[in-house]
């Protein structure tokens, strides 16, 4: 990773910025507005209950899936038809026409997302609302949302790695959407991450073979300092902020039965301490840049399990406490829908029969960090050369 | 996923109607909400969460607001949310609309807020909420997706070979064979992922599509068997046993534990028995001397939350020697055309899905049958439709009387407003609607066209007396 040393400037910031092109500015948007409508909807869901199609935060989400679509069909439509010769250069062919590879990730996700709301329509008359967040409709919807955010990824990684004008904001807004799909993955496995279910072994199992290869990968193609910390921070800062603007906000219960009365916004809790391990993999990249891949893939491996566990294991004894039952931590039954029955099982950890993290489970999720890390470093090195 | 639509919609034409009162969720009512008469419709939707039609006929003039909430048995009123206002359908000025959303399984009540010049009156009007049907996919909506679904899948082979051939080439750079290579790999290898996902996402579908199927309510499994002239009956349902938790015991309703209802293949010999519980499973009820033959079998239970069901079966009624005495003094039976002295009174044609009146007129005056003017049970011809209705409509008033005494011990919060159960309402006729003393009148509505036959009976200087009619339904 090489230092960049730079004089920091406003104007010289506010240039950078205008010399990126609008379509980066305009997918970095779609994709928060994405992710807001996203924590949004499950807030609304675990609080108000009832929705129609045309509530706020489904507007968030299929507006971020719109802005998406229509920019980046621009952007296709202009370089293939107008592209100046930079711009061809820039671009990548599908279908004859050309655009930049972050571009066609957005319009495939826009049109899955488009798909994927018929299809989710009927699924709710046929077997009614979902009980869990993954449907078949809502997988689809999942995948859409997920091609927008890693086309705003990718749009500004290869801003980025081309090192032209604009390379300094491409920085930040890559450690930035970053953040915004590692949000994203955990929203989609949250029913496993539970505090309540952070002393069994299927919790650790599942986020070590995702995160290690989801951070490794991202943060290496970073040309910040100590980029894994700063997807991580991006992830951490974006979650805490949208639960707690929610929280402010007074809602009551439309549907029956209500069980447990709430009077605010239920938020999505608190997110898991993930700049504790990314921190660690940081310090092992620095110190293993020139080593081969496959010992690097062992070091971060062990550094993850260790700083993961660690954390995840002492954290959650926290976040089910007493001290933890406030607006801060959003602990107590904070998290819990208007239709969930008040009980000791809410402050409890679940499962210690059958989901025991043993010496068995121990071993399994350092052989899962590692195949996660190994495959990490190799796209991390793939990113790294993405150009257009 | 295409083929999948293809084989939902084959699945679900096999797929048949199960419910509470056998082919028939609706709850109907005809009671009074206060001081103002009102007959309510409960249509829920058969899948669950989902959506219920609530209708509310009030003719009462200066009606200033009718509100409607959905409350659940173990939750009560503290536990659900406001009501939502009914609004008037357009072009019927007596007629009010709402849609409630039911989101669990199990037993319900409507609440019906009637506002007026007499203050406000509650109707309860208990429904009992299972998942009972699968829609199918349209044909439109599945070629739609199918057509979706091979573009989004070309288009994520073609872009994943797009990203691995050209997106690492510096800008400008021509495309070489070795990257030209990558990108046929990364296609391949696209391409092998996307039919796993779809296959495993076909398989997923199933399983979540058969467990549904699995727990779409039916009600529990009897066994039944005749011997010495009596008939016992077993339930022998595995969530009765293993589950008893989620179920609460059986309460009487209009004063018996169990409504037996017994009629033959031809639909000529029809008895009403009320059998007496042994045990939490084991009912047993004295047969009257029935001619033998091949039976149908319903039996109406109750649960203490206000759940409600109609228990199947058929049986083979041998040759009676020697019947022994009623089980039950309230035991009617009869065979034939039944007696003249009841006769269908209603408008025809009658229309399926109609809200309508069974009128019958009766020479005599009508006396209580078990504290109700008058019993009809409604058996489609093809035995897919049984329900047992009276005057006050098909709701339970056990039921109504339970969610009435759950709220007062939760609260005194609603002594000003009043609330009529059916028990409270003056005899002989429910409600102020009655055209005449002699006229019974069932409110419903027919689900499907076809034939039906009617039974209805009450008790006249001391007799059950049985009327028999067929209807045809278009």
């Amino acid at each position: 990773m090489e230092a960049s040393v730079a004089v920091f400037s406003p104007s010289r910031e506010r240039a950078e910025a205008r010399a990126v092109p609008w379509y980066c500015h305009a997918l970095v948007i779609a994709a928060s507005s994405i992710l807001i409508g996203l924590l949004w909807d499950i807030s609304w869901h675990t609080t108000i209950g009832r929705d129609s199609f045309w509530t706020p935060a489904h507007m968030a989400i299929y507006l971020g899936g719109v802005l998406a679509g229509v920019s980046c069909g621009i952007v296709v439509l202009k370089t293939t038809f107008a592209g100046t010769a930079q711009e061809r250069a820039a671009s990548v062919r599908v279908w004859g026409m050309r655009g930049p590879l972050g571009a066609w990730y957005a319009i495939w996700g826009a049109f899955a997302m488009i798909t994927s709301a018929p299809f989710d329509d009927w699924w709710h008359n046929a077997y009614g609302l979902d009980v869990k967040i993954l449907s078949p409709p809502h997988v689809v919807l999942a995948l859409g949302m997920m091609g927008v955010v890693m086309g705003a990824v990718l749009l500004v990684l290869s801003l980025q790695n081309r090192a032209e004008t604009g390379e300094r904001w491409a920085r930040t807004a890559y450690a930035y959407a970053s953040g915004i799909g590692v949000a994203m993955l955990m929203i989609l496995i949250s029913e496993y991450c539970r505090p309540n279910l952070q002393h069994g072994a299927l919790f650790y199992l599942i986020t070590a073979a995702i995160l290690p290869l989801a951070l490794t990968a991202l943060g290496r193609a970073s040309r910040l300092r100590w980029p894994v910390t700063a997807v991580a921070a991006c992830y951490m800062g974006l979650v805490l902020a949208i639960s707690w603007i929610l929280q402010l906000f007074p809602a009551q219960p439309k549907l029956a039965p209500i069980f447990n009365p709430v009077d605010h916004m239920v938020p999505f809790g608190f997110p898991l301490l993930l700049v504790v391990p990314a921190f660690a993999i940081d310090l092992v990249l620095r110190r293993m840049e020139r080593r081969n891949d496959w010992l690097v893939a062992g070091a971060v491996a062990l550094a993850f399990v260790a700083t993961f566990v660690a954390t995840q294991w002492l954290f959650s004894m926290f976040l089910l406490s007493a001290a933890a039952d406030n607006p801060i931590f959003m602990g107590g039954n904070r998290t819990w829908s208007y239709g969930a029955r008040a009980g000791s099982w809410m402050y409890e950890f679940w499962d210690q029969d059958t989901d025991r993290f043993t010496t068995r489970t121990a071993l399994l999720v350092v052989v899962f960090a590692y195949l996660s890390a190994r495959v990490g470093l190799a796209r991390g090195k793939s990113l790294r050369q993405v150009m257009r | 996923m295409r083929r999948r639509a293809l084989m939902v919609v084959a699945l679900a034409a096999m797929a048949t109607p199960l419910a509470a009162h056998v082919g028939s969720l609706s709850s109907f009512y005809e009671g009074a909400a206060g001081p103002y008469p009102v007959r309510v419709v409960v249509r829920p939707p058969g899948v669950v969460p989902g959506l219920a039609e609530i209708t509310v006929r009030t003719s009462s003039p200066g009606i200033t607001r009718v509100a409607v909430k959905p409350v659940k048995w173990d939750a009560g009123e503290a536990g659900t949310p406001p009501a939502d206002e009914a609004k008037p359908v357009s072009g019927d000025r007596s007629l009010y609309a709402a849609n409630l959303w039911l989101m669990t399984r199990g037993s319900y009540s409507i609440y019906v807020d009637v506002a007026g010049p007499h203050g406000t009156g509650r109707a309860i009007v208990p429904i009992t909420n299972i998942a009972t049907r699968r829609l199918p996919m349209p044909r439109s909506t599945g070629v739609l997706l199918a057509i979706f679904g091979a573009l989004l899948a070309a288009g994520a082979i073609s872009i994943a070979g797009a990203g691995a051939r050209e997106s690492r080439l510096a800008p400008g750079a021509a495309v070489d064979t070795t990257h030209r290579r990558r990108g046929w790999m990364a296609m391949g290898a696209t391409a092998l992922v996307l039919a796993l996902m779809v296959g495993r996402g076909n398989a997923w579908w199933s399983a979540i599509d058969r467990e549904y199927r699995a727990r779409m309510d039916k009600p529990f499994h009897v066994t039944t068997a005749t011997r010495d002239g009596m008939l016992n009956l077993t339930i022998d349902d595995r969530a009765w046993h293993d589950d008893a938790a989620r179920f609460t015991p059986l309460m009487p309703d209009h004063g018996k534990l169990m409504h037996l209802f017994l009629i033959d293949e031809s639909k000529s010999t029809f008895a009403h028995l009320h059998p007496l519980s042994d045990s939490r499973d084991r009912f047993h009820a004295a047969l009257p001397p029935l001619p033998p033959g091949r039976y149908r079998l319903f039996a109406d239970i109750t649960h203490e939350s206000g759940y409600t069901q109609t228990l199947v079966d058929r049986l083979t009624v041998p040759a009676i020697a020697a019947a022994p005495a009623a089980t039950d003094e309230d035991d009617s039976w009869m065979r034939g055309n039944g007696s003249g002295a009841i006769r269908f009174a209603s408008r025809e044609p009658l229309r399926a899905n109609a809200d309508t009146d069974l009128r019958f007129t009766v020479d005599g005056t009508p006396e209580p049958y078990m504290g109700m003017p008058g019993h009809a049970i409604v058996v489609a011809d093809d035995f897919s439709v049984f329900v047992h209705l009276h005057p006050m409509g098909s709701v339970s008033m056990a039921t109504q009387q339970k969610f009435l005494e759950r709220d007062r011990k939760q609260s005194a919060a609603h002594a000003s407003m009043t609330v009529m159960t059916s028990d409270m309402l003056p005899m002989p006729m429910a409600g102020a609607n009655a055209a005449s003393s002699h006229e019974l009148r069932f409110p419903f509505a027919f689900p499907h066209p076809g034939r039906y036959r009617i039974w209805v009976q009450t008790r006249m200087n001391g007799r059950v007396v049985t009327g028999v009619h067929d209807v045809t339904v278009q």
